[in-house]
């Protein structure tokens, strides 16, 4: 079908003024924040806004009916490419008008939302009815979307203490590309609350969970609340040796009593807290604790200032080093960014115990580059940020993109980041998208057929995200 | 002044050319926060009405527009291949400054950590970033035909609606005493009324107060009269360069020859203008006359400070606050129209302000440019007025005044009024009905 027949149906579900497919508005979709769109933007054939499930609905009958590729974008803050190459007659459905809160269901402790709503309203919304979220949503949590989270696994605030956002899900509905809708969890029982995810059988929301939209569209998602916090805590330490930072951070996160850890390694210090490293810190560790009673916050921080003391750190003034993390966040990254002007963000998980060596293979990798580096005036800041048993390590590259060589180069070095920390350090890639392509051929053959016939039984004419999952066949 | 203001303002460029903006436009990180932040640790809300309020596409908003931008840097976007469509959400953009005063580049009001930073060269000027894409769009020929026809009738009649010049000082007859015009008598001190409140009939009666009120503190001021030339705000907005430079070029002339050295302007865009563009556009063809701007709220205020004049009795009615975008978020004069109003009236603010307000609609082309999806922003704000329950909008800009009469008129429920700080502080002082006998 035409794009401009497409563009007809399109209104006639949606409306004249939520469907476009004029240049500028399609040239305006081409870049999420990441560098691979940097390179190459690629505006899509139709942008389209649906603004409730039976829109989408009808806009995956059409795109199933023509076997048009779509793809899905919530914030438009991708950081990871997890869009495959877009393929130019595709439909791009805009989800951010399904941006309500479905409910606020106090006896099941669980708010259900439009997969288009943004963190921060969600944030907001939540803690006015005396709530709050575990996981508060990943650094560009104002403007992201849960959808949009939920499909590329979003870690973030929070993630110390409660683990990545599919953690705390418990219902999705999920349009598959027939247009079908697929409820997952308890909700599979009509009498029921959405209100547990495990139930009825398999776990079919797993299968949508870091899929980067190419199974189908998120429409609906269920996420636990906890009681609103009352008081906050924040601590911060400074350490002169690597070795004694890990064992901290180790302990630390084998509490699970801080909502967040972060630790800065001494490329941070220096771009961040040069004073630091002009102290002959090395290293510095922040947390920050919240709870519904001062007790229950005094009682983790102390717990954590103990550890943190016995391991030699040397406290900081924390409402200069941690308490800013926790309570601006989601405002640091555009900051930092717009220091030199974009932000690449390298990032891995890696077991608690084990982030010590991968930090420093990292660091070594980018000592290794220095002179380039210093050539084309990049910043970098390594920092680790705690998911309960794990290490979310990331080096943040801070660049020129309006010069092409610096972009270039900043594409060369995350590629060599992303293979050291996969095939080294034996890392994982949460994300999926381009910067982990060459990686994914590593999958184990099991894993790859299993996702392969599932992609094929799902969507069998590949419209969902065409390229997303990177399999080595013509699916995917 | 807030930090914001104070950044942005030093970014502002003597130029609209979209290849000076290379360096705001390539510092967008692209997090979406001009768009969309809603937070919960304050009122932050709504960033952009425009979005909230049309189609909502990536174009129309500062992220989609800089992607654009950048697109036409890099070539691969070219502006005479632009469609009417998006044109016209380009020209929708009433050029509030919300996305920029929540842009994250760099705001370090809220940069506690890492204090050493100083951040004073950057934030991006996304304002700058629009209106030189609109100056493309001119240069192109291409333009709405509404915004065609203002720029036309600015340059033929030096007012956006193309009204006799001989009308423009007809509001002069109303004040009730004669006043000074600078062709007959020489005084340092000028009234600038301004395009859009010599014309309107509702601004009319704002100009009179804020010169009774002056007559009343015994300031020497004078008027321009049919003299009187647009400050070019509009023209720079729409993206006519050009003929903003034209008549800057013939307001320095007349401000020269009268030897006028401050100027206290009604509206808050040409006070912007004069205080911002100017200095960057003309240099020191400008800085050398050294000729005082202030808006008119400032002026009152410092009449009251100095007692030069006297409230003798409260307004009785209750009062709530428009902050006029040019005012408030791009120049960070916040407090001023607020402290006159709370001396003399009971204060009920709305919940979107200061700057978190939302945009009356009239800005950047608003109050001429009327696009099919255009939204209905005066109408909305004006609901947001009403909600406060009280009984006075109060404004301190003509353009707000004629968008919020507008809004307030397709509420019938609600009977709110539209008055200017001016006329609410003239009712509380004796000489209100006697200007004759001062």
């Amino acid at each position: 079908m035409k794009p401009t027949e497409l563009t007809s149906k399109l209104q006639g579900i949606v409306g004249q003024k939520f469907v476009s497919d004029d240049f500028a508005v399609r040239w305006s979709y081409s870049m999420d924040s990441n560098i691979f769109d940097s390179i190459n933007p690629t505006p899509p054939a139709i942008v389209v806004r649906p603004a409730n499930i039976e829109e989408l609905q009808k806009i995956l009958f059409l795109a199933s009916k023509t076997t048009t590729p779509v793809y899905v974008r919530g914030g438009g803050t991708d950081a990871g490419g997890s869009r495959g190459e877009r393929i130019l007659e595709s439909i791009l459905i805009d989800t951010t008008r399904m941006n309500k809160i479905i409910e606020v269901d106090e006896a099941s402790q669980t708010v259900t939302v439009e997969a288009g709503i943004t963190w921060g309203k969600l944030n907001k919304e939540v803690e006015e009815r005396g709530w709050r979220l575990g996981f508060k949503g990943p650094y560009s949590g104002y403007s992201s979307t849960v959808g949009g989270s939920i499909s590329v696994q979003s870690n973030g605030y929070g993630s110390a203490r409660y683990g990545v956002c599919a953690e705390d899900l418990m219902n999705l509905k999920v349009l598959l590309p027939d247009g079908q809708i697929l409820q997952t969890g308890s909700a599979v029982n009509p009498a029921a609350r959405r209100f547990y995810r495990y139930c009825i059988g398999p776990d079919l929301a797993g299968i949508f969970v870091g899929s980067g939209g190419c199974f189908g569209v998120i429409a609906e998602v269920t996420l636990r609340m906890y009681p609103k916090s009352v008081k906050a805590a924040f601590g911060a330490y400074g350490f002169k040796d690597y070795e004694s930072c890990q064992a901290c951070y180790y302990r630390w996160l084998k509490t699970r009593e801080a909502d967040h850890i972060a630790w800065f390694a001494e490329d941070g210090l220096e771009v961040n807290a040069p004073e630091l490293s002009e102290d002959g810190y090395i290293s510095l560790l922040t947390f920050a604790v919240e709870d519904q009673t001062p007790e229950l916050v005094d009682a983790r921080r102390r717990l954590l200032e103990d550890i943190a003391k016995e391991e030699g750190g040397e406290a900081l003034d924390s409402e200069k080093y941690a308490k800013g993390d926790w309570v601006y966040r989601f405002e640091l990254l555009p900051r930092w960014a717009a220091k030199i002007g974009q932000w690449q963000w390298n990032c891995h998980m890696i077991p608690a115990g084990d982030a010590l060596d991968d930090l420093k293979d990292i660091l070594s990798l980018l000592k290794a580059f220095k002179s380039e580096i210093a050539k084309y005036g990049v910043k970098h800041s390594t920092v680790s940020i705690a998911h309960k048993n794990a290490g979310h390590v990331s080096t943040s590259l801070y660049y020129d993109q309006s010069n092409p060589e610096v972009v270039s180069f900043v594409k060369e070095l995350s590629d060599k980041y992303a293979e050291r920390a996969i095939t080294k350090n034996g890392g994982c890639n949460y994300w999926i998208g381009k910067m982990w392509y060459p990686y994914t051929i590593m999958r184990n053959p099991v894993y790859r057929e299993t996702l392969t016939r599932i992609k094929k039984a799902i969507d069998p004419s590949n419209i969902m995200n065409p390229g997303g999952l990177a399999l080595p066949t013509d699916l995917g | 002044m807030s930090v914001a203001s104070k950044r942005i303002l030093k970014r502002r460029k003597g130029s609209r050319s979209l290849s000076d903006y290379k360096d705001d436009v390539y510092l967008c990180a692209r997090c979406g926060y001009c768009r969309d932040m809603i937070r919960a640790r304050d009122k932050t809300a709504q960033v952009c009405p425009i979005r909230e309020n049309t189609g909502g596409f990536e174009s129309y908003t500062a992220r989609g527009r800089n992607i654009i931008a950048r697109g036409i840097l890099e070539g691969k976007v070219v502006p005479s291949s632009l469609s009417t469509e998006f044109i016209d959400s380009l020209y929708a953009c009433t050029l509030c400054g919300s996305c920029q005063e929540h842009c994250l580049a760099l705001d370090e009001r809220s940069w506690s950590r890492f204090p050493d930073n100083k951040f004073s060269d950057h934030k991006i000027d996304i304002l700058g970033i629009n209106e030189a894409m609109r100056s493309a769009i001119v240069e192109k020929g291409v333009p709405p035909g509404t915004i065609r026809q203002v720029l036309r009738n600015l340059s033929l009649h030096g007012n956006a609606e193309g009204l006799p010049r001989s009308q423009r000082d007809a509001y002069a007859e109303q004040f009730g005493f004669p006043v000074k015009r600078a062709k007959d008598e020489r005084c340092k001190t000028l009234l600038y009324p301004g395009s859009v409140a010599s014309y309107s009939e509702r601004s009319q009666r704002t100009i009179r107060a804020i010169a009774v009120i002056l007559r009343g503190a015994e300031t020497d001021f004078c008027i321009l009269g049919s003299e009187e030339e647009d400050s070019g705000a509009d023209a720079l907005r729409l993206g006519e360069t050009g003929l903003f430079e034209e008549l800057a070029q013939r307001n320095i002339q007349l401000l020269k020859k009268y030897g006028i050295k401050q100027i206290i302007c009604l509206s808050p865009h040409d006070f912007d203008t004069f205080q911002n563009d100017y200095p960057v556009f003309l240099g020191e063809q400008w800085t050398e006359l050294k000729i005082k701007v202030q808006h008119y709220a400032e002026t009152l205020l410092n009449l009251l400070r100095n007692n030069k004049i006297h409230p003798e009795r409260r307004f009785s009615k209750m009062v709530t606050y428009q902050d006029p975008c040019y005012l408030g978020r791009i120049n960070g004069l916040y407090n001023a129209p607020r402290e006159i109003l709370r001396r003399v009236t009971d204060l009920a603010e709305m919940k979107l302000t200061r700057h978190n307000s939302f945009c009356c609609g009239g800005g950047g082309g608003g109050l001429w440019h009327d696009p099919l999806d255009k939204p209905r922003l005066e109408t909305e704000r004006a609901k947001q007025a009403c909600a406060t329950g009280a009984e006075i909008v109060a404004v301190a800009c003509p353009t707000c005044a004629k968008m919020l009469e507008t809004g307030l008129s397709s509420i019938p429920q609600c009977k709110m009024q539209v008055m200017d700080i001016a006329e609410i502080l003239l009712e509380t002082m004796s000489f209100i009905n006697e200007p004759a006998s001062l």
